[in-house]
């Protein structure tokens, strides 16, 4: 039931990441050079929507709050990975989800990146434990915004939702500017 | 953006903001007040995830490992002896701990009701690696435990419980005193 749901949620990741044009690598790469702001207000539309959306889930007791697990801040490893994924996403043009997308259009750019991707994989896998204990490590817990500054989720909730909602704002105003 | 994105953007950003800001005005109530799901506890008790062996918790302290131990007794108790690393806690003070991944959190007190009730407590907040000590102090001053002050008490002798099936013989020595 988890591998069919995941497949439902991949499915419709995959179908909304195509619909807002995310499998075009120019697209994706005019994001760095603020022509286009797609990816920058497609994130803030996931991140807010998926927020409010488990937020009140929760609390009308669809969701069980127990079954949430908060990702650990792998500080160090993640500042790390972090680079590396943005330098593969302006020289690549994709991000690991993009590129499926752009495979399953049958785009050459998006095969050659998931190529790429799959190549990575199997090399960080076969750095062995090193490399796995490195990504584990400085671990800071399962910090949240709100345990950082002491504000209750509902209030970190709303300064987030207004603020990428000014970003969002903010991200028109630039395309109008730098497209006119 | 496409025209009919642009037109409806405003009411998306009202709708948001008015979801959010009800939010605010509804309260949280993840820290006190929270939906759990039993059969997930359930299972974790059935199954015998819920704790460690006094022989068990040695073999993680000795091994290392990093282990959060929360002495549940009273603080008299507590300053006259306990598990070397333990800090002492109420079962309310618990609630404002959360275990840390990759560290367990080992729960004890006198017999083990309290630390079951705040494993309890803390399964419900949604922390995961949370334990309690089998048959609490008096199991772990019971064994061959050297590290602890041997200025306590004896051990009474353990109430009778129904056991549960395939139960150790360790851990069916241990079930009558939780």
């Amino acid at each position: 039931m988890n591998l069919l749901g995941a497949l439902v949620v991949g499915l419709g990741f995959g179908f909304f990441l195509e619909r807002a044009g995310l499998g075009d690598s120019r697209k994706l790469a005019a994001q760095f050079y603020g022509y286009d702001m797609t990816v920058f207000k497609v994130m803030f539309t996931a991140i807010i929507t998926a927020m409010l959306g488990l937020f009140w889930l929760v609390r009308f007791g669809v969701i069980a709050a127990d079954v949430l697990t908060p990702l650990q801040t792998y500080a160090l490893p993640q500042v790390i990975g972090g680079i590396i994924f943005g330098a593969g996403f302006i020289v690549g043009g994709f991000c690991p989800g993009t590129s499926c997308v752009a495979s399953s259009l049958g785009r050459g750019d998006g095969w050659c990146f998931f190529g790429g991707m799959m190549i990575g994989i199997a090399a960080f896998h076969a750095g062995g434990d090193s490399l796995a204990n490195f990504a584990t490590s400085n671990n800071w817990g399962a910090l949240s915004l709100s345990d950082v500054f002491g504000l209750t989720h509902a209030t970190t909730m709303l300064i987030i939702v207004a603020g990428a909602i000014g970003a969002f704002w903010g991200a028109e105003w630039v395309e109008r500017k730098l497209s006119a | 953006m496409s025209n009919a994105g642009t037109r409806i953007l405003p009411y998306l950003s009202i709708a948001c903001i008015s979801l959010a800001i009800l939010a605010v005005a509804v309260g949280n109530r993840s820290s006190t007040s929270v939906s759990i799901n039993l059969r997930s506890l359930a299972q974790a008790i059935d199954q015998e995830e819920d704790h460690l062996t006094p022989e068990e918790l040695r073999t993680m302290l000795t091994s290392g490992r990093g282990v959060q131990l929360v002495d549940l007794r009273d603080s008299a108790s507590f300053v006259a002896s306990h598990i070397p690393g333990a800090t002492n806690s109420t079962v309310a003070g618990v609630l404002e701990m959360t275990a840390t991944e990759g560290i367990p959190m080992v729960l004890y007190s006198d017999g083990g009701i309290h630390a079951a009730q705040a494993w309890m407590l803390l399964k419900a907040k949604g922390d995961q690696e949370v334990y309690t000590l089998l048959g609490g102090w008096k199991a772990w001053i019971s064994g061959a435990d050297t590290s602890a002050s041997r200025n306590t008490t004896a051990v009474p002798s353990p109430k009778k419980a129904p056991k549960p099936p395939n139960m150790s013989k360790e851990r069916e020595k241990l079930y009558g005193e939780c």
